[in-house]
């Protein structure tokens, strides 16, 4: 095999592809017309790629589209409860920061003193009792009529400054992420026309 | 059942090409408002192309579930595509890396062909004027065709995916190498490699079966 025989292949290959320059395709003409080679190869690569086209496409089974429906409605059932966990977590951390801020306030409120207040933010910042007042109020996000009970009574023992305004914060900010996860344009749509 | 024939039409890079990616972003665009049944059209519209793509990818018995897959990953993805990208690529591409890690997950035998069909044999300077049939002729013999889906699904993965999205989708080598997330001049290396080992491998099954004789 001649260089030009080489350089040939390459133009056959590219041809095929629709790729090849006018000026390419000129000259592989031209060696196609002495060398037989080039030709037998040019033939075979054809008949390759039309043996690939003639091989039949799958049909997809009848009931093909509904089972994707079907796994599409799965899927987002199930991102949406992945999805409510770290919001119940969050909901649970932002109570948790406004019942302990309505202490300092507190404190503040009747003349705490600086050690009193360290105190209050040792509380507010102590990762035991954030985690674990996290927790608590992530289940309170499940059952919130019963945390909101036991939140107005826990608020109105330690402030003297408005109870019950601390208690409604906590239900906006948790009906707020609630529908924020429910609605986040990162979900999936919800059909319309189901 | 049709064949591969009409997939040239399907690139965008011709006219027929164009209209077809402006039904689909309407399509998807009324999806994305969450419209169902732009989004089951999308899937119909789709569904042949992606299968044959897993089909051919990962085998007749994983095909219809990892194409389903492939569905659900779109529909989970829609509010955050691009309408005004085509969206072949996007599912060609899906479908590649679904049936990729599908395929190294269960570790399944792929059968290399390195270094199995080098240098030419005695019997490769066949000529397409022979009595025996131009190799279009010897090729199409339905013996052969059950040949040319074996040694296809032989090839190694990254030539079948190439050669899969060239000949039997009609993708241009710009939308295969978005598709695949490759440069361009390695989707260009792949499909020649790919056909020549695919040519090289039916033209010994077809000489040395004596078919080409």
């Amino acid at each position: 095999m001649t260089q030009a025989c080489d350089q040939a292949r390459r133009a056959i290959q590219e041809r095929l592809d629709g790729a090849a320059e006018p000026q390419t395709a000129s000259w592989l003409d031209a060696h196609l017309a002495e060398c037989q080679l080039c030709r037998s190869e040019q033939a075979w690569l054809q008949a390759t790629v039309k043996s690939l086209r003639e091989l039949p496409p799958p049909e997809p089974d009848p009931d093909f589209v509904s089972s994707v429906l079907e796994r599409c409605r799965r899927a987002q059932a199930g991102r949406e409860r992945r999805l409510a966990w770290p919001a119940g977590v969050l909901v649970g951390l932002a109570a948790t920061l406004l019942i302990l801020a309505g202490r300092a306030v507190d404190l503040a409120a009747i003349g705490a003193t600086a050690s009193q207040l360290a105190q209050a933010a040792g509380t507010l910042f102590g990762p035991l009792v954030t985690v674990t007042s996290g927790l608590a109020l992530s289940a309170w996000r499940a059952l919130d009529w019963l945390v909101g009970s036991a939140s107005t009574v826990l608020w109105a023992g330690i402030s003297r400054v408005a109870p019950l305004y601390g208690t409604t914060l906590v239900v906006v900010v948790s009906l707020t992420l609630a529908f924020a996860v429910r609605h986040s344009p990162r979900l999936a749509p919800h059909w319309r026309n189901p | 059942m049709g064949t591969y024939e009409e997939a040239e039409s399907r690139t965008l890079l011709t006219p027929e090409g164009e209209k077809a990616h402006a039904e689909t972003r309407l399509l998807l665009l009324q999806a994305q408002g969450g419209e169902e049944r732009a989004f089951e059209e999308i899937v119909r519209l789709f569904s042949r192309r992606i299968l044959g793509f897993c089909h051919r990818m990962a085998g007749a018995a994983q095909a219809s579930d990892l194409a389903q897959e492939v569905f659900v990953k779109l529909y989970l993805a829609l509010p955050g595509l691009d309408s005004t990208r085509p969206l072949a690529p996007y599912l060609f591409r899906t479908a590649h890396n679904h049936c990729i890690d599908w395929l190294r997950k269960r570790r399944l035998p792929t059968i290399s062909l390195d270094g199995a069909y080098e240098g030419e044999s005695p019997a490769l300077g066949l000529d397409p004027e022979d009595d025996a049939g131009t190799p279009e002729d010897l090729l199409l013999r339905s013996e052969v065709r059950a040949e040319t889906e074996r040694a296809f699904a032989e090839l190694p993965n990254e030539y079948r995916s190439v050669l899969l999205l060239r000949h039997m989708e009609g993708l241009a080598y710009e939308e295969i190498a978005e598709a695949l997330d490759l440069p361009l001049a390695t989707v260009k290396t792949r499909i020649h490699r790919g056909r020549e080992r695919l040519k090289q491998r039916l033209k010994e099954y077809v000489v040395s079966s004596g078919r080409g004789q």
